[in-house]
């Protein structure tokens, strides 16, 4: 079973793992582990080792698609006369990102006591727009006013700079146009729809292993040759090093297993002399988040999921007999 | 609706006596030409009664329209 040891969400959860209890996993790993490669505001890329395929793509999918966030799902319309029907602009507000960092302290409709709608599962937003003094008028979030003091808010932008981005444009209304709704937010995950999807992107990749055979390639290849073999790598992965005039790795990493290289050594009679593969064990993740959560709380929130799904699938087991382990 | 009764078919049989005889319903459209507010009926020309205009647009329902933000 997969137990989560540490996952505290700023300090403690650079160097987070969780691992089988025994220190090794069913298929022979160490320890799995998360390494930090880099975090910004938005954006998080970390290493997921030790490992299973499986494991890492639950991970990516549960980033995807089971972290409940919230967004707008019911628009009452009291006046619409924009040039824009009711639905599209009911479609665009359930799109825009509303921050979700108290999103735990919400229940999800379905399951909440209440008959159709409360404080505990809800919260009411009021958009109300006139433009009447000017030729146009934009219509952004800043217009979304809360009807309660929940925490929850359209997504404010920050740059690198640490100043505010524009807020987000919903619709344009010329002179003597008017919009009048109520807004209802709710909890939800990107099953349902995915505008409750945390995240922008989520990929996750294999890291690419590629060798060269130095001696062979530097010995049966001409200077023209060689190259012409750094050359045709579309990711440059390879150099040439003019002291030595010799090929050399640059970058393993820009690897997109696309053969080339491996093409040019067969027609050269080199069969053995390039190998490119990719790690079985070690997956780069980018996450990317809309803003509604911050990256690292996206990561570990997917963990805490992905943890007791398993727990949930372990006790499924034990209750039929099962081997959980 | 004592004008209304079920035929063979299980449809509801309107006569046409009976629909002539009571007051027709009437919508309120807006003109295309002069925006001017038209009250047409069912059987009634598709024109306009101050400019001769031929299409119409539809008033905006009055009640609150609740929509699903998908």
């Amino acid at each position: 079973m997969y137990g989560m040891e540490q996952i505290n969400t700023a300090t403690g959860f650079a160097n987070a793992k969780f691992g089988s209890s025994k220190g090794q996993g069913a298929k022979g790993f160490d320890e799995p582990e998360i390494r930090i490669l880099e975090l910004s505001k938005y954006v998080i890329k970390f290493e997921l080792l030790n490992t299973d395929l499986s494991v890492a793509n639950s991970l990516r999918r549960i980033i995807i698609a089971e972290v409940p966030t919230m967004a707008i799902d019911l628009v009452e319309v009291k006046e619409n006369t924009s040039a824009l029907h009711d639905e599209f602009i009911a479609h665009r507000l359930g799109l825009i990102p509303l921050q979700s960092f108290n999103v735990d302290q919400f229940n999800l409709s379905d399951q909440c006591a209440c008959s159709s709608m409360c404080a505990q599962c809800s919260v009411q937003f009021k958009l109300h727009a006139v433009c009447s003094d000017r030729d146009q008028m934009e219509v952004n979030t800043r217009h979304i006013q809360p009807l309660s003091d929940a925490p929850i808010i359209p997504v404010q932008y920050v740059n690198d700079k640490g100043i505010e981005e524009d807020p987000i444009l919903i619709m344009k209304l010329s002179k003597n146009q008017q919009l009048d709704m109520n807004l209802v937010a709710r909890k939800g995950n990107g099953k349902i729809h995915a505008k409750w999807s945390p995240v922008a992107t989520c990929q996750m990749r294999k890291e690419p292993i590629v060798e060269i055979d130095q001696d062979k390639i530097n010995r049966d290849l001409d200077i023209e040759k060689r190259k012409e073999f750094v050359a045709l790598c579309p990711r440059e992965v390879f150099a040439f090093n003019d002291y030595r005039n010799a090929v050399e790795i640059e970058n393993s990493d820009k690897c997109i297993q696309c053969i080339e290289c491996l093409r040019f050594a067969q027609a050269n009679n080199l069969e053995r002399a390039v190998k490119i593969a990719e790690r079985e064990d070690k997956f780069v993740f980018t996450v990317e988040s809309t803003g509604v959560l911050t990256p690292e709380d996206i990561v570990s929130r997917a963990l805490q999921i992905l943890m007791r799904k398993l727990y949930e699938l372990g006790t499924q087991m034990k209750k039929y007999g099962v081997n959980a382990d | 609706m004592d004008n209304t009764k079920m035929n063979d078919n299980g449809l509801i049989d309107i006569n046409e006596e009976d629909m002539d005889s009571r007051e027709k319903p009437k919508v309120t459209y807006i003109c295309g030409g002069c925006g001017k507010d038209n009250k047409l009926d069912k059987d009634s020309v598709i024109r306009c009664t101050h400019c001769g205009h031929r299409i119409f647009y539809k008033k905006r329902e009055r009640k609150l329209l609740q929509y699903e933000a998908r």
